[in-house]
Order: structure tokens, then sequence, then C-alpha cells
């Protein structure tokens, strides 16, 4: 991989949290969350970690956007490093990658109109004109397949599907480079989710978008994504592109995770 | 043995906007030891019909129908006598074991409560037997003592004591409404042991709810699929996932990604089931799944097509169902 063709470096990579104190005049127990964490992403790649809940793949998320600070480590976003950065570069920088939560329903401002909700970005980190702002607007609706006229309704209008859409269109606004998706498929329906995972593969087609996904369901990480990272307990256990991680696991923890998968057709627990 | 039988289940919310029809027409039946699932995705009433068993609806529902449970019409019940038949013959296993446990009270308690005051068992023997119950779901002494509280246990953990609670007092049916939606998937496969294991060994009835057909293939042994409040396809859960001839079922099937056994080529893309659910306020009058199905014709507007069997053990509210051969979309 030549260095124009990274979009994302994260270089052992170390997140301590402070647990409450136990003894008042010694130092308060820590928790390693993120423990010696590395990884890269090329651009147009499509990559997920996965893991268990406390696995450490949301702190992974949030540190990679800066919105965690790491106790240890680098992360090199577009050839710049995230944390030597100004609040000036940082804020710049901010523009080239772009989060999808999880809850469409408590990740939207209810107050909002979807309009001023998906322009947020564009007022917090680029300074552009009225007219280009809703050309903008307009612009990443469609992207997502919403109309130019939902700009004026309010986000309970929506079903859940159509929120996440709206989530995706202001994580597009900023025209970035990386989209960080945190379980942003796992509250939807089986149906409405579908729509969603393709509407990512489209976008990455047409726009040429980076994917970090973020996801505790093997199945859905098996279609879309390039690569794939098991973590545990804070640690990275294993590395590899998805079909050969998914055919043939090598750590004894992936193929715990990957057995526990109920799977149609496969054994079943009762007869009767 | 007929154990549990529900007919014609009709449950009716109202709304600011009118009456809002939550469940039209459910009918099923579940035979003592057996098992079944339910699924559906969000809004197909699969909760509600939970709720309805155990005589939770909220105030505003309004009931029509039958159920029957051991020999007794639930909803002709008054509340008192229900309370007696709620978590002693009838238990409930929810999807958020966080929010079915009280977080002030311990564990032991908690498995105790239901057998102090269902079966009126003095504190120590409750407690001895609750002590018994947490160890026959996986969390025994010492390491699981009693004494400790919700929050101590990881999400799992607290699983397995909302099943102690509920296999306390011996029901003879179960009712797991998304047990384990909230679990990772490792504790998922821990939990649906547990309740496999436990029911076949107690000869309790199992009615799981799930979204994830899947779980419903590994772990019922007859499924009815729901959709906008109406079942639309039943029968033995073998017979249902090789013909899947309601075209929702098939849907469902082919949009779940975990149904693929490899990824798929690039530039393909997963199903989908176009639009959405109706508004339960406005459905059609037709077939309910009539706008979003890819097989819909002329005759499947004017009215909701009633159901008919396929074989003895499967079937459909469909005029033109999927026959085996045809694949998947």
């Amino acid at each position: 991989m030549s260095g124009d063709d990274v979009l994302l470096k994260v270089e052992n990579l170390t997140l301590d949290y402070a647990l409450p104190r136990r003894r008042l005049f010694a130092a308060p127990p820590r928790h390693r969350a993120l423990d010696d964490v590395s990884l890269t992403l090329a651009r147009g790649e499509s990559l997920a970690v996965v893991g268990e809940s406390g696995s450490g793949k949301s702190t992974l998320a949030r540190t990679i956007l800066a919105l965690e600070a790491p106790t240890a480590g680098r992360v090199t976003l577009c050839g710049k490093d995230v944390f030597a950065a100004s609040p000036g570069e940082l804020r710049k920088l901010r523009r080239h990658a772009q989060m999808v939560f999880q809850d469409p329903y408590g990740s939207l401002d209810p107050r909002r109109k979807v309009g001023w909700i998906v322009a947020e970005p564009l007022d917090a980190l680029e300074r552009v004109g009225r007219a280009e702002k809703l050309a903008r607007i307009a612009e990443v609706l469609g992207s997502v397949g919403l109309k130019e006229s939902d700009a004026d309704r309010f986000p309970h209008e929506f079903s859940g599907g159509q929120r996440q859409r709206i989530a995706i269109a202001r994580a597009l606004i900023t025209r970035p480079d990386l989209i960080v998706a945190d379980e942003a498929v796992s509250a939807l329906d089986v149906s409405v989710q579908a729509q969603v995972l393709n509407l990512f593969m489209d976008l990455r087609e047409s726009l040429g978008l980076s994917y970090l996904f973020i996801s505790h369901d093997l199945a859905v990480v098996r279609q879309v994504a390039d690569r794939v990272i098991v973590m545990r307990d804070g640690k990275i256990v294993e590395e590899g592109e998805t079909e050969a991680v998914f055919g043939a696991p090598r750590h004894p923890y992936t193929r715990a995770l990957l057995a526990a998968v109920p799977r149609i057709g496969g054994p079943r627990r009762r007869a009767v | 043995m007929t154990l549990l039988s529900v007919t014609d289940l009709c449950v009716t919310l109202d709304t600011p906007d009118g009456p809002a029809p939550i469940l039209q027409d459910v009918s099923f039946e579940l035979a003592a030891g057996q098992s079944l699932g339910i699924v559906g995705e969000s809004g197909c009433g699969k909760s509600m019909t939970a709720l309805a068993l155990m005589g939770l609806l909220p105030a505003q529902a309004r009931v029509a129908g039958e159920i029957e449970f051991e020999g007794e019409n639930l909803l002709a019940l008054p509340e008192a006598q229900l309370c007696n038949i709620r978590g002693r013959r009838l238990a409930m296993v929810f999807q958020e074991p966080m929010t079915a446990l009280n977080p002030v009270k311990t564990i032991g308690f908690q498995v105790a409560e239901g057998l102090r005051w269902h079966l009126g068992l003095s504190r120590g023997a409750a407690e001895a037997r609750a002590v018994k119950l947490l160890a026959r779901v996986g969390l025994p002494q010492p390491r699981f003592s009693p004494d400790l509280y919700p929050h101590q246990l990881s999400g799992g953990q607290r699983q397995r004591v909302v099943i102690a609670m509920a296999l306390a007092c011996e029901p003879a049916l179960l009712i797991a409404d998304e047990p384990t939606t909230a679990l990772d998937v490792t504790s998922q496969a821990a939990i649906l042991d547990l309740l496999a294991e436990v029911t076949e060994a107690a000869g309790l009835a199992l009615l799981l709810i799930t979204h994830d057909l899947a779980v419903v293939w590994q772990n019922t042994a007859r499924m009815l699929v729901m959709y906008a409040g109406r079942v639309v396809e039943r029968g033995a859960t073998p017979a249902v996932f090789e013909r899947m001839a309601h075209p929702y079922t098939r849907g469902l099937f082919a949009a779940s990604p975990g149904a693929l056994e490899a990824a798929l080529p690039a530039g393909r893309r997963l199903a989908t089931i176009p639009g959405q659910v109706p508004d339960p306020r406005h459905r059609p009058a037709g077939c309910v799944f009539a706008g979003r199905c890819p097989r819909v014709q002329d005759d499947c507007l004017p009215a909701q097509p009633a159901e008919r069997a396929l074989d003895a053990a499967h079937g459909v509210a469909c005029l033109h169902p999927c026959l085996e051969e045809e694949g998947v979309p």
C-alpha cells in the first residue's frame, strides 16, 4: 500500500479509563479499553470491527473520530496526526470522517426539521452560503433516496429506516472520505436493514467512500466488509480478508463467535 | 393435550385518530410440552399477542376472542384470579433483563418472590429453593450468591436470573419475548441452550417470540409468521422453511443476511421488501401484504384472504402462495 492510498492509520492505540477510586491515597484502578490496537484502512476500502459488548470496538471508533483522547498511540487521517493537530486543523480534519450511530430515534433532534439536522455538520465545520447549503441538502437527501421536500419535515414523521437514511445524509453532507458506522443497522427490522445495507453499498460505488463498520452481527459484516478485525477485551485477536476469516477462522475466539451464530438449515434444538 | 388455545383474538387500541386494530383474528393452539415460535418484524403484533396472553395489555386496549389456558378463558377471568395464574402456571421472560429485574432487590429475593407469593413458602424455604433454581440456570453457589444485585451480573447472567424467576413455580407455559435480542451472540447461544434444556426437562411448553428466522428454526417445532397483526403462515418449522409459501415469509428470508451462505458477488445487492408495514389505523381492505407483494393480483385487493391448508402441517393466508421449487427472489 503506498502512502497515498492510506486513508486511515491507527498505530498502537491504547486507551485507559480511570475506575472509581478504591483507596484514598492510592492511584485509582484503570481499565484498559484499547490495548495496542493498530490498523490501516485504504481509500475505498470497507473494514469491519466485530466483537462482543465490552470488546472495545465502539471505543476504537470514538477514538478514531477524536471523541476520546487515547492514553498512547497515534491516529493518522488523510496523512495528518489527529491528536497532534491544532483545534483549527482538527476541525478541518473532521470534515473527512463522519459517523452514523445505532439508534435512529436517539440520534436525531426531534425539535429540528430534517434540513437543519442534515446541514448541522456543514454549519459546524465549513462556511458555505445559503444557496450552496440548500443545494448540498438536496444533493445528500437525493443520494440516500429521500425527497428534497423532506427537508421541511420533522424526524417523527419518518420510519426507522428512513431516519437512518437521514442520519446517513447528515454524515454525507461534508463530502467525507470515511464513514464510521457504529451498529448502524442493528436497531432496524430485517427488511429495512437490507435496504440500508444496500444503500451503504450503493454509496460506496457512487461516491468512493471508505467504511469502518462497528458491528456485533457477523452475517451483516460478511455482506459489507472487505476485511474484518475481531476484537476481544480491547485487543485485536484476528484480522484478515472477510471470506478468509469466515471460511477458515484461525483464532479459537473467532471460531466460537462464528459457531454461536444461529443458521437456518443448521442444527436444531427442539423437535417438539 | 391442548394447553393453550387462542381463538379469533382481536386487540384494538383507541388512538386520537381513531381505532387501531393491533391484532386481527389470531388463532393458534399449543399442546403441553410443545414449542411454538412467532416470528415477524416490529409492529406485526407478536409482542401484543404475548401481552394479551399474560393479561398485561394497556388499559385502553379492547380485546375480543378467546384465550383458553388449562380449561379457563383468561379473557373472562377477574384480575384476582389472573394473578394466581400469571407467574404460577404462565410465566414470561422479557427481552431486556435489566429492566425486568428490580435493581434494588437481591437476585435471591427476586427468584424467591414468586414462591412466597404463589406457593406461600416461608422466607427461609423460598430462599433455599431460590438457591437451587439459580444453580439450575447455571448460577451456582458460591460464585453466584443469592445476595448479589442485578448490576453485579452480566447481561447473559441477568437473563439467567429472569429464567430462574420464570421457572420458580413450575409453570406449564413459558412465554419468551425476544429473550436474547439484547445479548451478545455467544450469550444468546448459551441462553437458548438453557431454555431448550429446562423446558424439555420439565415438560414445559415454550412460546418463543423473535424477529430472527434462524432462532425460530433452531428452537421451535412449530411456527407462526405474523404480519400487520395477522398470522400469514403457520406450520411445522421445517415444512414452513422448506416451502415458504407466503411471499412475506420468503421476502423476510431473502432479506436476512444470515440466510446467505457466503458474501454476495460484487455489485449484487441484498433482496429487500419494498415499502413498509401499513399503519394500523389505515390498513388496506384487502390482503395486508398486497401493497408490498411482488405477486399481487387483482383478486388480492377486495378482502383479506382466508387461511387455507397446504397440507396437514402447513397453512397460509395467501391466494397465490409460492411453490417450493420457485427460487427465493
